[in-house]
């Protein structure tokens, strides 16, 4: 049992009053000469059985009743939790919330979300409870706020729903660093979660420094998390995957204008329903549509449906929803469509000539239609506005200087996509060793002219150099390699393909967003057949400029919170780097905070989209201007693809810590945690009424009103 | 007087004085040796008229009725009732049982009062006055006599009485029975705190010789009411076992057993017509005293 005011249980030996005053009074008899023995003799001859039972239930409900006093005065509490607190009163109170868009679905029989059931019990329970400090973490930027009250703490925006995924390790370090930083007393943990599975990231090495930092902690840390795991029996979220604009222009040299959308449509929920055509509402620009989505097993499909456009039409944006069903933040999705994203490639070279191979193999669009804007550039050359929009950056020149590896570390960050090829002045033997990028430097050239190195192997399997969809492999193995270069690097790369001897070809650099590649040939046709076995080389390049190119439409129809990339482990398993990534908020390679995240989005002005803060723009979806440029803002794919942590997963992620969990059900008006002195109230008064009874002496027969034979005169 | 002269602690002129304008009266002929006030089963020379009866010879001719003779022609002899004084037997429980302190000082004493009382009223009506105190035995027994000096000679010996050993009221109540002379008041003085069954026995012996048998039954409040509130060690002042009991918790047995004892007793006293009077120590005792005396003479007056 639960109590708020434990240290009053300690008066519970009071109980044994009523039992030490019946032998004390016991004790304290006395001496009675008495003549009528013969009736005392035959009155406690009777007095065995229910007199004795009468007696030791009166004993035991005078114990009962103070019992129940002192119960009482300690204000149990009655719910799920029963041995819920085992202590005295936080004196630090963390809220975790999940506030992604799955926990926006509503309870069944009830049109509040497990959000707001989860808002509602805690805050109930929370009240009861009480605290001296209360923190809130954001699930979306996983950043500790603190407040005056509860009622604030449940008022803050941090607790309303959005469109961003929660991050529950990153919620954890979060709270981690609070206790480490602010070093409080006893610390509750209060968590709400719907248990899906990609917030949890139960697979993640985090855990395990998590659990093990957690209990080093010198604090009292008790976890209460407050699941809701329920699903309804279906629910329908929808998704665009694609949506440009596209012109065509017919036999008659009659221009057309499209859009063109492509749509999943996604079923959760339990069993298998029949197919069925749902209806889909489109709104493009401020018109409203209908399209019908055929369903079957877990959704469907709508690929490459074309909507004429008005002519001039260049941009735009629009939105596709369903009917309302258990979650209505799924239900809807917008885009920005435009033309397709540009091909843009910049040439950074200090050697024309011999980057003329990579001009021709980015130059060339693999559909032949879509047309390359290629801008060759010198290093000291490279504006940042050049790097807008830009698919792939290829850095045939000595490595970029400070101001340029800057302006790189920002298209990087946007998911942009870097080759570097060795410079002309490495293969003269003139370059500057010092020079990095990245810790990654050229060491030296080394030439095989009289017999040319082969590559031996390489990652057929995924990356620049993976095989076709047709399962055949890339000609890397013909190609003949004169000469190449050597990289010193701090970091360990990922070789993506190897020369004879071990040496690399091409290696990726593990980065947290975007692509940095190293290639050791030069494309110079006199030092490597890079050129003239032009495939190897042209497929690189145009694999490049796609992803690149994914990036930049990306940064158009964005997912909802911080970027992350999940290619990139965001922590390793090492004690130093978490402790790096607890300790420094400014680290590259870490999600952006919140405070990033505000700084950009403040900027932004809401076009179409549920209203919501400025700073918080980020994490809610909807359709947003920044500048010329259109945002779509939307729910991050996880969201629809609802799978739940399995419970023994989750008790293993708090395996080691004081972690209660209980199940609710959204609208479920049960609160989890409630007072029930009123209860031991009502035992005390019945035990005293049930005492009062059996003490009531029975009706006594009066020998002195018997009749005398003879009455007497008075 | 002799009487007058003595002082007595068990003796309170005032009280006494009330209850002396009171007779002390028989339900029944006594048997007495002298004139005195009670009826006697004999015929007698009394004023009060009793009935003709033929003339045998041998009678005395005075008693003749002349006048029946003239009108019937026969011989009548008139009789007239016998006044006679009585043997009073005081029969003092002076067990231990006697002994418990209560409201009075002890019940001992309080019977001793109403002995004093009594026998003080039938010596000054000329009534013979015996007196017997029993215990596990006889333990002092003063014949019936009815000279006033004899009052004092009781008196020292109810002074004296002391109460201990265990009652054998029944047994010694038959041996009195056959010892007292037949038609005689026998006023038992106790708490009577024997089966009721035997006390029975004994009523009906004293009954069947002819004895007007009283019965004053000395009761305290407390063993009446039971109004015991703490634990209390109980201690047979009679010797036997002592008891540990919460007089809360068998007050009500107590109380029953009590009333069952009373009804009993009651009952017993009803078939076989003995004056049964229940006295709670704590009342005076000349107003019991009184109560009986008042009660006896509405008796004899109704008949």
């Amino acid at each position: 049992m639960s109590f708020l005011q434990p240290w009053l249980l300690w008066a519970l030996p009071l109980m044994v009053l009523p039992i030490v005053i019946h032998f004390i009074n016991q004790w304290r008899y006395q001496t009675r000469l008495w003549a009528p023995m013969m009736f005392l003799l035959q009155a406690n001859r009777l007095s065995s059985g229910f007199a004795k039972l009468r007696q030791w239930l009166i004993l035991a409900l005078r114990t009962l009743a103070i019992a129940a006093l002192i119960l009482a005065i300690s204000r149990p509490l009655s719910s799920g939790f029963w041995s819920l607190l085992g202590g005295s009163r936080a004196d630090t109170t963390l809220v975790l919330m999940d506030r992604s868009p799955s926990m926006q679905m509503q309870g069944s029989g009830s049109s509040e979300s497990k959000l707001a059931s989860a808002k509602r019990q805690m805050a109930d329970a929370l009240t009861t409870l009480g605290s001296a400090h209360w923190v809130a973490i954001d699930s979306a930027s996983a950043q500790a706020q603190e407040y005056d009250s509860l009622a604030a703490l449940m008022d803050a925006p941090v607790l309303t729903g959005n469109s961003a995924a929660a991050n529950m390790t990153q919620m954890m370090y979060a709270v981690l660093e609070y206790l480490q930083r602010n070093k409080p007393g006893a610390a509750e943990i209060w968590i709400g979660t719907d248990l899906q599975s990609a917030d949890w990231n139960a697979d993640s090495g985090d855990w395990a420094w998590l659990r093990q930092s957690f209990a080093s902690l010198p604090q009292s840390v008790r976890f209460r998390l407050l699941a809701y795991p329920d699903m309804q029996s279906e629910n329908l979220s929808i998704r665009v995957t694609d949506a440009r604009r596209q012109a065509e222009t017919d036999s008659g040299g009659v221009s057309h204008n499209f859009l063109v959308l492509s749509v999943d449509v996604f079923r959760s929920g339990e069993g298998a329903p029949p197919a069925r055509s749902v209806p889909v509402q489109l709104e493009l620009s401020g018109v409203r549509s209908r399209l019908q989505v055929e369903l079957s097993g877990s959704g469907g499909q709508l690929r490459e449906y074309r909507i004429p456009l008005p002519a001039g039409v260049q941009s735009g944006w629009g939105r596709v929803e369903l009917p309302a069903d258990a979650n209505p933040a799924d239900n809807e999705f917008f885009f920005v469509f435009s033309q397709s994203a540009a091909r843009r490639v910049v040439l950074v070279t200090d050697d024309p000539a011999a980057a003329r191979p990579l001009q021709i193999a980015a130059s060339i669009s693999a559909d032949g239609v879509s047309q390359t804007q290629l801008e060759q550039a010198l290093p000291g050359s490279l504006s940042s506005s050049q790097l807008e929009d830009t698919a792939l950056v290829v850095w045939h020149a000595a490595l970029p200087d400070e101001v340029s590896a800057a302006m790189l570390d920002h298209y990087l960050s946007q998911g942009g996509q870097v080759v570097f090829f060795p410079p002309a002045s490495l293969v003269h033997r003139t370059h500057d060793p010092s020079r990095a990028y990245r810790d990654v430097r050229w060491v030296e050239w080394i030439e095989h002219s009289q017999l040319p190195l082969a590559v031996t192997n390489w990652r057929g399997d995924q990356d620049l150099l993976a095989a076709t969809q047709s399962g055949a492999g890339l000609p890397v193995g013909q190609l003949e390699i004169r000469g190449h270069a050597t990289l010193d690097s701090q970091q360990e790369m990922t070789q993506l393909a190897a020369l004879d001897g071990g040496h690399s070809l091409l290696a990726r650099l593990p980065t947290s967003s975007g692509g940095v590649y190293f290639c050791t040939a030069s494309p110079d046709v006199q030092l490597s057949s890079l050129a003239e076995e032009g495939i190897v080389l042209y497929v690189v390049i145009q694999r490049a400029i796609e992803q690149g190119q994914l990036a930049v439409r990306g940064l158009q129809m964005r997912s909802a919170g911080p970027p992350t990339n999940p290619a990139a482990p965001i922590v390793s398993d090492s004690k130093e780097t978490s402790q790096a990534m607890v300790a420094s908020e400014g680290d590259t390679n870490q999600p952006q905070s919140l405070a990033q995240i505000a700084s950009k989005s403040v900027a932004w002005e809401q076009v179409v989209g549920p209203p919501a803060l400025s700073t918080e723009f980020a994490c809610h979806a909807g359709i947003y201007r920044e500048g010329e440029r259109l945002l779509a803002v939307n729910r991050p794919l996880a969201e629809d693809q609802y799978t739940t942590l399995p419970d023994d997963k989750l008790a293993a992620l708090f395996e080691g810590l004081q972690m209660q969990r209980v199940d609710r059900q959204a609208g479920s008006s049960s609160s989890i945690l409630r007072e029930i002195w009123r209860l031991f109230l009502i035992a005390v008064v019945g035990a005293l009424l049930f005492e009062a009874a059996l003490c009531i002496p029975r009706r006594r027969p009066d020998p002195s009103g018997q009749p005398a034979a003879f009455p007497l005169r008075s | 007087m002799a009487t007058e002269r003595r002082t007595s602690r068990l003796v309170d002129p005032a009280k006494l004085s009330e209850l002396g304008a009171l007779p002390l009266l028989a339900r029944q002929a006594m048997l007495g040796n002298v004139s005195g006030r009670h009826a006697s089963p004999h015929r007698g020379a009394s004023v009060e008229f009793a009935e003709y009866r033929r003339y045998v010879p041998g009678d005395d001719l005075r008693r003749l009725d002349w006048r029946a003779y003239g009108r019937s022609d026969r011989f009548y002899v008139k009789e007239f009732e016998a006044d006679t004084n009585l043997r009073l037997m005081l029969v003092v429980d002076a067990s231990g049982s006697m002994g418990v302190p209560c409201s009075a000082g002890t019940k001992l004493d309080y019977a001793c009062r109403m002995s004093a009382a009594l026998s003080y009223l039938a010596i000054q009506q000329g009534d013979a006055v015996g007196l017997a105190c029993v215990s596990d035995s006889i333990v002092q027994q003063v014949p019936p006599r009815r000279n006033p000096a004899h009052w004092s000679t009781l008196l020292d010996h109810l002074e004296g009485a002391k109460a201990r050993g265990e009652t054998q009221l029944p047994r010694l109540l038959h041996e009195l029975a056959e010892t007292v002379r037949q038609r005689a008041l026998v006023i038992i003085i106790s708490d009577l705190f024997v089966q009721p069954a035997e006390l029975r026995d004994c009523f009906e012996h004293l009954r069947f010789r002819k004895h007007d048998v009283v019965a004053f039954h000395l009761l305290d409040t407390d063993e009446l009411r039971f109004n015991i509130q703490r634990p209390t060690r109980f201690v047979d002042p009679e010797g036997g076992a002592a008891m540990f009991a919460d007089p809360v918790e068998i007050a009500d047995r107590y109380l029953q057993a009590m009333s069952h004892y009373l009804n009993e007793l009651k009952q017993a006293t009803l078939e076989t017509a003995v004056d049964y009077r229940r006295v709670e120590v704590d009342q005076p005792y000349q107003q019991a005293i009184r109560n009986f005396l008042i009660d006896r003479a509405h008796q004899r007056r109704s008949r």
